[in-house]
């Protein structure tokens, strides 16, 4: 292997997105060159004012820190080498902290509303909030008994769980935040909940939501007429000391299924991003649970090593992403018919993987939090390593110790964590 | 056997014509051997060298008078008897004057000739034994035949063999006065042994023709037939000599005018008779392709053989040492004050010259006294090498030496065969979750559906802690700053209540406000049940009370609350959940406590102190009870209240104890370092002891539901072990050490104070005196 000084190497390079093409053109290189090199190469042809870095593959692989060894190993300097690029994401960088008054257990972004972000934050003091990108507090809803473990987005309403065992469906629109549904499946507490949009703007959302006892209750977001199901006598009335703007009753409503399968927790669902009708859920059980969602029926199951804690569908038709408590990320390939068939493990976070969020776009991106604080970026490309990990500044005044991150959700611009440090805290993170 | 000369005894054939041949024989060459005393009557017709077979008339008038009283009926048996006896002497050779002559026949091969060209002249001789004589009854003639002694060949057993006592050791009669019975039951004699002169000389007179006899103890003659057989034994000839190996062939078939004349077959010579063989001729190809190939060279000349010698000067010795073989240790190398000029520091002075003629030869450290010369040639012969070559020769004649053979094995293959850690994933291996008291944690418990985590500590709270974020979900402070020693949650699914205790007070808590409506509603209405029904706990001890605390507390989930003597430091739970047993060391005979929360009852079970008891278990599946004392185990049936078992594990102070969940094995570990496992059927020692902590173990565990235990120690570790019981009872339990975590710092010099197991995940919990509370993830 000699690495030939002036040696000039025959490459092709495509752009694997619309924007920044070049002409397809062969260019001579020098084997030396490095990925800085190869963007200022890009740049300098697309005229760019700003230069805008890229990373390079060779075929579909990541060629990452590799790009070096390839070039210079690139033995004959005959054949043409072809290279692919991609305007490589820039590291993470902090934007603002939400603070909160206890620990904050999930985080959602807004993904309808175009010119302006929302965040939705739930907290272990009972209270779900919006916040606005000025961290400021817009709507705080109260009426959870105890703390609230889940929350999603319904559009431009939100829905949350919590260990009071319901699913509370709230309008935030109107001047004054209010309750507008109350699901009382859950005999145990909710652990996740997971939003699909419908097909129709007429037709209402679907909803997915998990609890602790195993069961996965699928409901629609249509308010009937009526309640659906009898109050529990046995409720006591006097529990509901922060419950004063939903004042009027919400309506209860029963699930549309009961998705039983799971023999443990049930730690997360999520539907699958190209097709509604089919949804994953992350079992304690060690199983990761594929369901039809139209029929209500439990359509296919894989183990795992260990426990999972979160699931989430990258935006690749059937392939599901895992969070474990082994501290493996698992992405899924679930089109194919074995039994168990991780595709690939992404290891390097040291400790429980609590949540992850895939990219909305991007078919190889996401963002995974851990007990252990930290908030890693990851291309399934790339398995080896994270792309980035996102250092969060200790807030609220904790100790680096108290650092757990509960929730992570990540829009593709805005990558938004919470955790024991009791706040939210934004990230800028495009990909 | 030596037997040179042979006469026969006269007692025993009378009649033997052949016994009388041997004797006139004999005589000739040895009358003066002959004594009077082994003759008897018979052989006094020996004296007259008469001629063979004549019969002197008057010895045979004796017995012919003696016959007369005999009845006249026999006589015609008499005729029969001596036909026999002559078919007998039929094959006896004839008589010859020449005794050489004789031997050389006797010693030849048969030949058909001395039997068959021998006249019968025993006939006549026998014939001339009869003799007419006057009746004295009848008046009339009779002939009367000579009175015939049995024959030689027939049962001399029953004649001859007096000694009866069949085959028994002849050193059974060695005391008594006789050598045994005859056959009417009388004893005989021991025959006059023969001193030693008399044996020497009957040796040297070479009359040796005896054999000793065993059963009458004295020696017995051979009688001539006896040594011939011998003889022929001896020169490999068929024992009877009557026997004819070579008889003449009896010609049916061939010989003059016997001649076949017509064919047997008609058939013709078949053609194969006339044609060469087919394989000869392959077989001789073959020869002959070799010779061609020169595979085969004929008439080669042989290869003169190799002279063999021994190499007597050759260094190596090609001889292989017997496997018993242990050479002579070596002579170390001579050393510089060997030298004969050795440097000058090495030679004596004059000090060192007097103590070396000083002290005594034996004691001399160096055996000579070393001297300088200034060249080989002057240095004289060697006056000691006698002696030192004896002294070394007496060395290794002396000394034993002992083979030490060595033991070739592996090392490796001694370590038993484990199987790999990697193949009994999952097991704990890292510190996921770390939940932060603010004091040493001394106990801590998980939830039957592993959702929550109780711990409690020395400032008096109980925590409960969600367990998988890591959030502490609810507290009690029960110990008001006293530490709460011990808290375990109820097995029972169906409510979600735990047990605290703390000094003097066992307090039954139920996180109420955390859990779900029906649950909690559960909870409460099991530990109120009770209260509302006071009949059902009738009998109340004197010292145990249980207290109904107040709405406050109740509505925070502080439910029961039971004083009890002393300081009750460990809880455990019945598999039920209604029982739970507490142990306080210092309550004397109530230090065991048995409460049943359904009835709010309490009993002690032992009447009387068992030693100072340090934990508590029931067992899993059977009515039984463990009570570990400082240095026992104790297994107690409750129904029946009785002591079934006791193990001794051989440690000096033991300090917990778990049972395994199927119920045939427990762990116990000890204050000296050590846990035990004990296989409960196998017997009251342990199956293995485990030594691999360094300080005092504090808490044994076996997961609920995988083959996984472990045991934390005072040195701040925790030591997870794969611990797989079979079904099969023949196979024992597979320990296999996984994993050393270290995740506590030491405080006081206290460690890890409480283990526990998730119900059904492969988490490990452990309580450390730093006030954390750690959770092992896989």
């Amino acid at each position: 292997m000699s690495t030939a000084d002036g040696r000039n190497i025959p490459v092709i390079l495509h752009s694997i997105s619309n924007e920044h093409k070049i002409p397809e053109e062969m260019y001579m290189i020098p084997s030396t060159w490095k990925r800085f090199q190869l963007s200022q190469l890009i740049n300098n042809l697309l005229e760019n004012v700003s230069a805008v870095p890229f990373d390079f593959f060779i075929g579909e692989d990541s060629a990452g820190g590799k790009l070096t060894s390839v070039l210079s190993n690139h033995s004959n300097g005959e054949e043409t080498l072809h290279l692919s690029y991609v305007p490589s994401i820039l590291p993470p960088k902090h934007l603002s902290t939400y603070e909160h008054d206890d620990w904050v257990s999930s985080v959602s972004i807004n993904r309808t509303a175009h010119n302006e972000h929302k965040f939705l934050t739930t907290s272990y003091d009972g209270v779900a909030s919006v916040w606005n990108s000025r961290s400021e507090k817009t709507v705080e809803l109260l009426g959870h008994v105890g703390p609230v473990l889940a929350g999603e987005w319904v559009g431009n309403a939100v829905v949350t769980g919590g260990r009071d065992c319901t699913v509370r469906m709230w309008d935030i629109d109107a001047g004054k935040p209010s309750q507008t549904l109350q699901c009382t499946a859950h005999a145990a507490p909710v652990s996740a909940l997971a939003v699909a949009p419908p097909l129709l703007p007429s037709e209402p959302h679907t909803l997915l939501s998990s609890d602790w006892d195993g069961l996965v209750c699928l409901w629609d977001t249509r308010t009937p007429s009526a309640h659906e199901v009898d109050a529990d006598p046995e409720e006591p009335v006097k529990k509901r000391r922060k419950s004063k703007p939903a004042a009027v009753e919400a309506v209860r409503k029963a699930p549309i299924h009961r998705l039983r399968g799971h023999t443990g927790a049930v730690n997360g669902v999520s539907f699958a991003k190209e097709d509604q009708t089919r949804a994953y859920s992350a079992g304690a059980d060690h199983t990761l649970r594929l369901w039809d969602v139209g029929v209500g029926l439990e359509s296919d199951s894989r183990v795992a090593a260990s426990a999972l804690r979160c699931v989430d569908s990258l935006n690749l038709h059937g392939v599901a992403v895992s969070g474990h408590v082994d501290r493996s990320v698992c992405v899924w390939d679930t089109r194919s018919s074995s039994t168990s068939n991780v595709a690939q493990k992404l290891w390097g976070h040291g400790s429980v993987v609590e949540s992850v969020a895939s990219h909305p776009h991007s078919p190889h991106h996401l963002a995974s939090a851990a007990l252990d604080g930290n908030v890693k970026l990851w291309d399934v490309r790339s398995p080896k390593q994270a792309l980035f990990t996102v250092v969060r500044n200790p807030a609220n005044g904790k100790t680096e110790k108290q650092n757990k991150i509960l929730g992570v959700d990540w829009d593709g611009g805005l990558l938004a964590s919470g955790g024991e440090d009791c706040a939210m805290q934004l990230h800028e993170a495009r990909a | 056997m030596a037997i040179s000369k042979k006469r026969s005894r006269d007692s025993t054939k009378g009649g033997n014509a052949v016994a009388q041949e041997f004797d006139n024989k004999l005589d000739i060459n040895g009358a003066e051997e002959l004594s009077d005393g082994d003759n008897d009557h018979l052989s006094s017709d020996d004296e007259e060298p008469a001629e063979f077979p004549e019969i002197n008339p008057d010895s045979d008038e004796d017995a012919g008078d003696s016959d007369d009283d005999a009845n006249s009926d026999n006589d015609s048996i008499h005729s029969s008897d001596s036909d026999t006896s002559l078919a007998s002497f039929s094959s006896v050779p004839s008589t010859s004057s020449n005794v050489s002559d004789f031997i050389e026949k006797a010693s030849k091969k048969p030949d058909e000739t001395d039997y068959y060209s021998q006249p019968p002249k025993q006939k006549l001789g026998f014939e001339a034994t009869a003799r007419t004589v006057r009746s004295d009854a009848t008046g009339e003639d009779k002939t009367v035949y000579r009175n015939i002694e049995p024959g030689y060949d027939s049962d001399s057993d029953t004649e001859e063999q007096q000694n009866a006592i069949g085959d028994v050791p002849a050193e059974w009669y060695e005391d008594m006065p006789h050598i045994g019975y005859d056959i009417n039951g009388k004893k005989i004699l021991k025959p006059a042994t023969k001193d030693e002169l008399e044996r020497f000389l009957e040796h040297t007179e070479g009359d040796a023709d005896t054999v000793p006899s065993k059963n009458m103890q004295q020696d017995m003659k051979l009688t001539p037939d006896e040594l011939r057989l011998i003889r022929r034994l001896e020169k490999g000839q068929v024992p009877d000599d009557a026997f004819d190996p070579y008889p003449d062939q009896v010609e049916f078939f061939t010989g003059k005018g016997k001649e076949m004349v017509t064919p047997i077959s008609g058939a013709p010579e078949p053609k194969r008779r006339f044609l060469p063989s087919k394989w000869e001729h392959e077989k001789i190809m073959k020869i002959a392709r070799a010779i061609r190939a020169g595979r085969i060279v004929p008439n080669k000349p042989k290869a003169p053989p190799k002279p063999t010698f021994y190499a007597i000067w050759s260094n190596t010795d090609e001889h292989t040492p017997h496997v018993m073989d242990a050479p002579a240790p070596q002579e170390p190398p001579p050393k510089t004050i060997e030298s004969f000029n050795p440097p000058p520091e090495y030679l004596f002075n004059e000090q060192e010259r007097k103590e070396w003629e000083e002290t005594d030869e034996q004691d001399r450290k160096i055996k000579f006294m070393p001297q300088k010369y200034s060249n080989l040639r002057l240095v004289p012969a060697y006056a000691n090498l006698l002696k030192e070559r004896f002294d070394r020769c007496l060395d290794l004649y002396l000394a034993p030496r002992v083979r030490r053979t060595k033991l070739n094995i592996d090392p490796e293959s001694l370590v038993p065969k484990l199987p790999s850690p990697r193949e009994l994933k999952p097991f704990p291996i890292y510190n996921a979750i770390s939940y932060t008291h603010n004091a040493r944690v001394r106990s801590i418990s998980v939830d039957p559906t592993g959702i929550w985590l109780a711990s409690a500590a020395d400032d008096g709270y109980v925590r409960v802690w969600e367990l998988s974020v890591g959030r502490c979900a609810y507290s009690w402070n029960i110990g008001e700053g006293e530490p709460v020693h011990s808290v375990e949650w109820c097995p029972d699914k169906e409510v979600s209540l735990l047990v605290a205790t703390s000094e003097k007070q066992v307090t039954v808590l139920s996180p109420l406000p955390i859990l779900t409506t029906g649950l909690s509603k559960a909870s409460a209405q099991q530990a109120d049940f009770a209260f509302a029904n006071p009949q059902a706990g009738a009998t109340k001890t004197a010292d145990i009370r249980y207290a109904r605390p107040n709405e406050s507390q109740r509505e925070n989930g502080l439910l029961v609350k039971i004083e009890v003597p002393g300081t009750p430091k460990q809880v455990v739970w019945h598999r039920k959940g209604d029982y739970f047993a507490t142990v306080a060391g210092d309550a004397g005979s109530k230090s065991v406590l048995i409460h049943q929360l359904s009835k709010h009852q309490s009993q002690a079970p032992f009447k009387r102190s068992k030693g100072s008891v340090q934990k508590v278990q029931f067992h899993p599946t059977r009515p039984q009870f463990f009570l570990v004392t400082q240095r026992y185990v104790k297994l107690y049936d409750l129904v029946q209240q009785t002591l079934l078992k006791t193990f001794l594990p051989g440690l000096r102070w033991l300090s917990s104890i778990d049972v395994h969940p199927s119920g045939d094995n427990l762990i116990v570990g000890s204050y000296d370092r050590k846990v035990c496992w004990f296989d409960i059927d196998l017997g009251d020692k342990p199956y293995k002891t485990i030594r691999y902590h360094n300080r005092a173990v504090r808490a044994v565990k076996y997961h609920p539901s995988l083959p996984l235990f472990a045991s934390s120690s005072d040195d701040g570790s925790v030591q997870v072990f794969h611990g797989r019981v079979f079904d099969d009872l023949a196979t024992n339990a597979l320990i296999v050490p996984l994993k050393v975590l270290k995740c506590h710092t030491l405080a006081n010099g206290l460690g890890v104070l409480d283990l526990h197991w998730h119900p059904t995940q492969p988490f490990l919990f452990s309580a450390g005196a730093d006030g954390l509370v750690n959770l092992y993830s896989h």
